[in-house]
């Protein structure tokens, strides 16, 4: 797993590339340090580059959620491509994020 | 007219014979002689080699430095583009006919009246001497012709060896459709207007053909590779025989110059269905030898291809069942004669191919063609061509091959002998017409990828020098038509193991599959394996972001730790009846209890504990074995 952090007026955007599964854990680490220093902004994680997840791949998003404590309302999850929206669909993780096309 | 000027070297040691000479010579006024007079022969080679232009000599046999021919050998060795008119004092015959075939344009007799037949001589010398060199100037062009031809004619031999079927391609139709293939090809003036081919079609079928152009040497080869070309074009979309004979003739029409032809025959075999249907233009009649080894011709009748725009050609069917062998041979196998005078003709050649048929092997086509060769002799006439296709009979389930590319260590043999496999070196070509399965073996991860890419089958990790501990399951995967991979846990860790598997996937099952689905379900199945089998982290760390250090660290750990490192993971896929595929990964942990999760509904938000809920809402069945170590799932295809 890649990731990539841009920032705009609206928020962080967190670009991830590659797989986001169990072998994934280590560099997300990195990306929830990053967004404990920037509390209250809008966050936005761009999954168009994700090409495998699995369950605990989506664990480090609600891990993620979780840190930030709700605030800032809901992470945004933009443009999940096949099996990564269908795992969110399944899991019924699209009540839990925001998820745009 | 220009007023010529010829030099003259003139070799003479009689003072009254030389001045007879130049007296006469001065007498000419068109040509007009200018001449040099040398007493001795090293005077005049000294002349000539210090690059004084002379347009002749005359040259006097004997003189005091040297006499009869080799005064000739060494003159003509001082320059040999200089002519050279023998003088003798004696009206010997002899003499001058012996100068004459010696290299000299023309003789004197000194008896003579110099002055009625010098310069005449002189002039003929002279224009005898051009034409010589003129006619070795062209016969050394020609040779230099010839020479490059020759070369050309040999690159233009092996491009056509090379447009015969390769070895590997036809071991891989042997091993996936049970037809042995066996050619002969031989060109007859180095190159020819034959060739034989094959081309993969889809599910059990295979195309194959011989071709035969009118004529020999360098324009029927261009043509050879014309309908090669325009076969490969066809890139194996050949289910209709006729019509593909139609659209080859159709464009050879276009392409041929009046009078050039092809005869063809274009088979497809569907192992299936146990069936060969074919169409002819023209071609020697094949052979078919049914499945209790009766042979009888095949119909062959067909406009050869590229005389007629509209030819129509048919498509005939015979029955091809296990057992039973195709032979396609070029028209020189039957036209030949013998050496009482006979021709071989088409029973001859069906009793000779008979000879060497069996109905398990086909035909010993290399035992054939060199009988035939000795019984018509050589050089042949023509091209020949000579192949056999035979549909071989089903054998029961055949051990794999497993190629290692690391020493075979008498450990490593046992082990594989164990499992049930033979051991074959990576160096090494597999004997002819192996039909088992292939799976590579390697201590190098990165052949992961390799060992599932043709012709291999599977890949297993050879773990500290060893194969042992690989499940016998990795083979009966394999033997069934799967494929399998067997790894050491940190490997199956860092090589993308499910990208590698889904895109292997794809490629080898097609497309009727919701695969997004597929994909999820392997990504649950490789991380419980790594995860929660071998290397025995538990679940619950997965909290918090502190957790999540502490999972961290625990897999680094287990994957330093030998023990745990050395626990492989296996996955097998099989395909089962109407397109389902059986998915199953193996681990060598403690066990999942299965039980215990078995029809868990999915629970949003858990960040762990989801994975067998959410393989059960993607598949048809999951089923647990070998105590909870192996996860079953079979997909079905065509779910999406």
């Amino acid at each position: 797993m890649n990731y990539q952090f841009t920032e705009d007026g609206s928020g962080l955007n967190i670009k991830i590339s590659g797989e986001l599964n169990f072998s994934a854990s280590n560099e997300f680490k990195g990306i929830i340090d990053k967004l404990m220093a920037a509390k209250g902004r809008a966050i936005t994680f761009d999954l168009g580059g994700v090409t495998r997840i699995d369950s605990v791949g989506l664990g480090l998003l609600y891990i993620a959620k979780e840190e930030l404590g709700g605030a800032g309302g809901k992470i945004r999850l933009k443009s999940p491509q096949g099996g990564v929206l269908k795992m969110l669909r399944l899991t019924e993780a699209d009540a839990d994020f925001d998820v745009v096309g | 007219m220009a007023l010529q000027r010829l030099r003259v070297l003139l070799v003479e040691d009689e003072p009254g014979d030389a001045r007879l000479v130049i007296a006469a010579l001065k007498e000419s006024r068109s040509p007009v002689f200018s001449v040099v007079h040398e007493t001795t022969l090293a005077g005049a080679i000294g002349r000539v080699q210090a690059g004084e232009a002379f347009d002749v000599v005359l040259l006097d046999l004997s003189l005091p430095d040297s006499r009869g021919g080799e005064t000739l050998t060494r003159m003509q060795t001082a320059q040999r583009s200089l002519p050279i008119v023998i003088m003798t004092g004696l009206d010997d015959p002899v003499v001058a006919e012996g100068a004459l075939e010696a290299g000299a344009q023309d003789y004197l007799v000194k008896s003579d009246e110099p002055e009625r037949t010098v310069a005449r001589s002189i002039r003929y010398a002279i224009s005898r001497k051009h034409a010589e060199l003129e006619r070795q100037a062209l016969a050394d062009r020609l040779a230099a012709e010839y020479e490059r031809i020759a070369e050309e004619l040999a690159l233009a031999r092996t491009m056509q060896f090379d447009l015969l079927p390769r070895i590997e391609r036809l071991a891989r139709l042997r091993a996936r459709l049970g037809l042995a293939v066996d050619g002969f090809f031989e060109p007859s003036s180095n190159i020819g207007g034959d060739l034989w081919g094959y081309a993969e079609g889809e599910g059990g079928r295979a195309v194959f053909y011989t071709f035969d152009f009118s004529g020999h040497g360098v324009g029927a080869a261009l043509n050879v590779f014309r309908l090669h070309t325009l076969i490969s074009e066809l890139d194996g979309r050949i289910d209709d025989p006729a019509a593909t004979l139609a659209h080859l003739n159709r464009v050879l029409f276009n392409l041929l110059p009046r009078g050039q032809y092809a005869t063809m025959v274009l088979t497809i075999i569907d192992t299936e269905a146990g069936t060969l249907t074919w169409s002819a233009a023209g071609s020697p009649p094949p052979i078919l030898f049914d499945a209790q080894g009766e042979a009888r011709l095949l119909d062959s009748r067909g406009k050869p291809l590229g005389i007629a725009a509209a030819a129509q050609y048919v498509n005939r069917v015979a029955e091809f069942p296990p057992r039973s062998s195709l032979f396609l041979y070029s028209d020189v196998m039957f036209e030949s004669n013998l050496p009482n005078g006979d021709m071989l003709g088409e029973d001859g050649l069906l009793e000779m191919v008979r000879g060497f048929h069996d109905t398990e092997a086909g035909i010993d086509i290399p035992a054939l063609a060199g009988r035939f060769v000795e019984a018509v002799g050589s050089p042949l006439g023509d091209d020949m061509t000579a192949v056999c296709i035979t549909h071989l009979a089903p054998r029961g389930p055949v051990a794999p091959v497993v190629v290692t590319d690391a020493a075979t260590t008498p450990e490593l043999l046992g082990q594989c002998e164990a499992l049930g496999a033979i051991t074959h070196p990576f160096d090494q070509q597999l004997p002819a017409g192996a039909t088992a399965p292939l799976i590579l073996a390697s201590s190098r991860a990165v052949a992961v990828a390799m060992g599932l890419s043709a012709p291999y089958s599977g890949f297993f990790e050879i773990i500290d020098g060893g194969l042992a501990d690989v499940g016998a399951a990795c083979l009966d995967a394999v033997a069934k038509g799967g494929f399998c991979l067997s790894l050491a846990t940190p490997t199956a860790w860092a090589c993308r193991l499910g990208v590698l598997v889904g895109g292997e996937l794809r490629r080898r099952f097609g497309r009727e599959v919701d695969w997004d689905a597929v994909d999820l379900c392997l990504g649950e199945l490789i991380a419980n394996a790594i995860i929660h089998g071998n290397l025995a982290i538990q679940a619950g760390l997965r909290e918090t972001r502190a957790g999540l250090e502490r999972y961290d660290d625990a897999i680094r750990q287990g994957l330093d730790d030998p023990i745990r490192a050395a626990k492989r993971l296996e996955l097998t896929v099989v395909p089962l009846a109407a397109g389902r595929l059986e998915i199953a990964v193996f681990d060598r942990g403690a066990g999942f209890d299965f039980a215990r999760h078995d029809n868990k509904a999915i629970s949003p938000g858990a960040k762990h504990g989801q994975g067998l809920a959410l393989i059960q809402k993607l598949t048809e069945s999951v089923t647990s074995r070998d105590g909870g170590r192996t996860i079953a799932i079979v997909v079905q295809g065509g779910q999406r």
